[in-house]
């Protein structure tokens, strides 16, 4: 599927308040269509409240958001026809069994579906989701992360255009976590998937592109490869043996910020930061220049999006 | 990142009833067949409690249908109330407060259907509940009035004057149709009931507070209605308190106007309760 046809989800200056707490402030947002999009950023940084937003189920306090192309604020059930939503920590009616809770949703979506459609199409979302056995089940008895699956078949029943999952993974094991990015790679072929999680190597494996939010607004928005960058001022280097005093003397040059080792075996791993770019050129004939020690390997440092992640959020958690 | 932007436009067909067919069937099922067998059981529990009494005053009692019917249908309807509140009290804050109320909003679902839906689904089970109980009163009520059942007739509807109570308890078994109505008017009063506590629901988010509020206007109304005082009575739903009490002592009691009155404030309060909850953060 390609990113052509404009942005399924778009958000302009969003705002919503709390009583005396500002859970957005200026919350921009962009998911372009065909994507699967990573929803990041620390716990009260604005995700959920953003997503109910789109699904009409909180009004801001001021600001636009756009469903579709659409008027995400006005636009009722006709737009959540669209879509398939998984709340944080998803409710039932626990009276209900779990094929009751994905009938009864299925015929919302379905309109016209014949009984039989439905019938497949629930037991389908029942085998995809792990619940075969639990079927008959009545809500109240089945665990966090029973409820959870129940809710991500739920979302998928009307096989929609949009997914919107918040936290997804939230209560599942291991086992399920995978599944549920295996679900995310499966459906990426027909629906754009925007989701928020803390798991980021899940998004890492997953996504196309991510947007860091905190203290209720955007801090960064784009692919992985553009999230990620490219640092240019942090080099690892690999060492075999150490003489006396080499740490010491490369963390008390001014151009150095910082330098942390990690022994590996008989190697040494060697982060080392700059605070000047420009001295790059200084720190390999340093490092090699002593006796004792022999430069195995030297590079740029890879970043993983957790590196990046952290250094867009900074300080923003608790704001 | 590049995103071609689209033009942006207002949605059509948002379709506020959407939904309304199976939130209506599956609030049918909260209310039938428990809720309504509750219900049904507290009146045939009034029912016992009276006619027990009735029997222990013995030759006393005989044929005094007045000591028996007037006392029950007070405590039933007043029982009746309080257990269609508690019932009707979590309808809309309770799935809210349980985040059920976001669950389903977050479907393709009106909200307006979600309201409605919580008073229309309440209608088989307290129609379930307060005939079930009254039909079973009634021939009691013939037994112990010695009159035996009269058959239903178009005079019966007409003829809505009753032959007074006296202070001696004697008073005539009221006509199927007129029994009927009395318990029409028994029925809507708890709709009326349901109404309120949607509404309260709709505004408030403790079930607490809407069960508290609820009881007191409930209460308020029973009161207006037993001082049966003009022109309140006859513009609200006391209207018919004040019809039941005239009818159960077999006075001439006017049933349309209430009526009227009565799915009037019905639907006006489902419509307040439709209006407040479209802009209710859930």
């Amino acid at each position: 599927m390609t990113t052509t046809g404009g942005p399924i989800i778009e958000v302009n200056g969003l705002y919503k308040r709390y009583g005396k707490v500002e859970a957005l402030r200026g919350m921009d947002l962009m998911v372009p269509r065909g994507t699967v999009f990573g929803f990041l950023g620390p716990n009260g940084a604005g995700k959920s409240t953003t997503m109910k937003i789109l699904m009409g189920l909180v009004n801001p306090t001021r600001g636009e958001a756009f469903l579709f192309g659409r008027d995400a604020l006005h636009a009722g059930p006709a737009a959540r026809s669209r879509i398939g939503y998984l709340p944080q920590d998803p409710e039932f009616h626990t009276d209900r069994t779990v094929r009751e809770i994905l009938k009864f949703a299925g015929r919302l979506y379905s309109g016209g579906m014949n009984p039989l459609t439905l019938r497949r199409r629930v037991d389908s979302l029942i085998e995809r989701v792990g619940l075969v056995g639990k079927a008959r089940r009545r809500v109240r008895a089945l665990s966090g992360g029973e409820r959870q699956r129940l809710g991500i078949a739920q979302a998928l029943i009307g096989e929609p255009e949009l997914l919107i999952l918040d936290e997804p993974s939230a209560g599942l094991d291991p086992r399920g976590r995978r599944e549920v990015i295996d679900l995310i790679d499966d459906v990426r072929q027909h629906t754009t998937v925007f989701y928020s999680t803390h798991i980021l190597d899940d998004v890492q494996r997953v996504s196309d592109a991510v947007a860091v939010v905190g203290g209720g607004r955007m801090l960064a928005q784009g692919s992985i490869v553009e999230i990620l960058g490219t640092p240019t001022d942090t080099y690892t280097a690999i060492l075999r043996g150490e003489p006396d005093g080499l740490r010491g003397r490369v963390g008390n040059e001014p151009w150095v910020a910082g330098v942390e080792t990690t022994q590996r075996g008989e190697l040494e791993e060697w982060t080392v930061r700059l605070a000047d770019e420009s001295a790059a050129d200084r720190l390999l004939p340093l490092l090699a220049g002593q006796k004792g020690c022999d430069v195995i390997e030297f590079h740029l440092s890879d970043r993983s999006l957790e590196d990046a992640y952290l250094e867009i959020v900074g300080d923003t958690h608790g704001e | 990142m590049v995103t071609e932007a689209l033009p942006l436009q207002p949605i059509t067909g948002s379709g506020p009833w959407r939904g309304l067919t199976g939130l209506t069937g599956a609030e049918v099922r909260r209310w039938l067949p428990w809720r309504a067998l509750v219900m049904a059981a507290v009146g045939i529990g009034v029912l016992v409690l009276f006619f027990a009494i009735w029997r222990i005053a013995g030759a006393e009692a005989e044929g005094r249908l007045g000591v028996l019917m007037i006392p029950f249908f007070s405590l039933w309807a007043i029982a009746l109330t309080l257990v269609t509140a508690t019932a009707a009290q979590g309808a809309v804050a309770g799935e809210v407060d349980e985040g059920t109320a976001a669950w389903l909003m977050g479907m393709p679902i009106g909200r307006p259907a979600f309201i409605v839906s919580k008073v229309l689904g309440a209608v088989p089970g307290v129609l379930a509940a307060v005939f079930g109980a009254g039909l079973i009163a009634y021939p009691v009520f013939s037994y112990a009035s010695s009159v035996e059942i009269r058959a239903f007739s178009a005079r019966d509807i007409l003829d809505t004057a009753r032959m007074p109570i006296g202070s001696d308890g004697f008073m005539e078994l009221p006509a199927t149709s007129e029994y009927l109505g009395l318990l029409v008017r028994m029925s809507l009063f708890l709709l009326v009931l349901v109404a309120l506590m949607v509404l309260l629901g709709a505004i408030f988010r403790s079930a607490g507070m809407v069960l508290g509020l609820g009881v007191v206007l409930a209460v308020g109304l029973f009161v207006v209605g037993v001082m049966d005082i003009a022109g309140v009575v006859d513009a609200t739903p006391a209207g018919l308190i004040s019809g039941l009490l005239d009818a159960v002592q077999a006075e001439s009691a006017p049933l349309v106007g209430p009526v009227l009155v009565s799915l009037l404030w019905t639907f006006g309060l489902t419509g307040l309760a439709a209006v407040r909850f479209q802009r209710r953060d859930l």
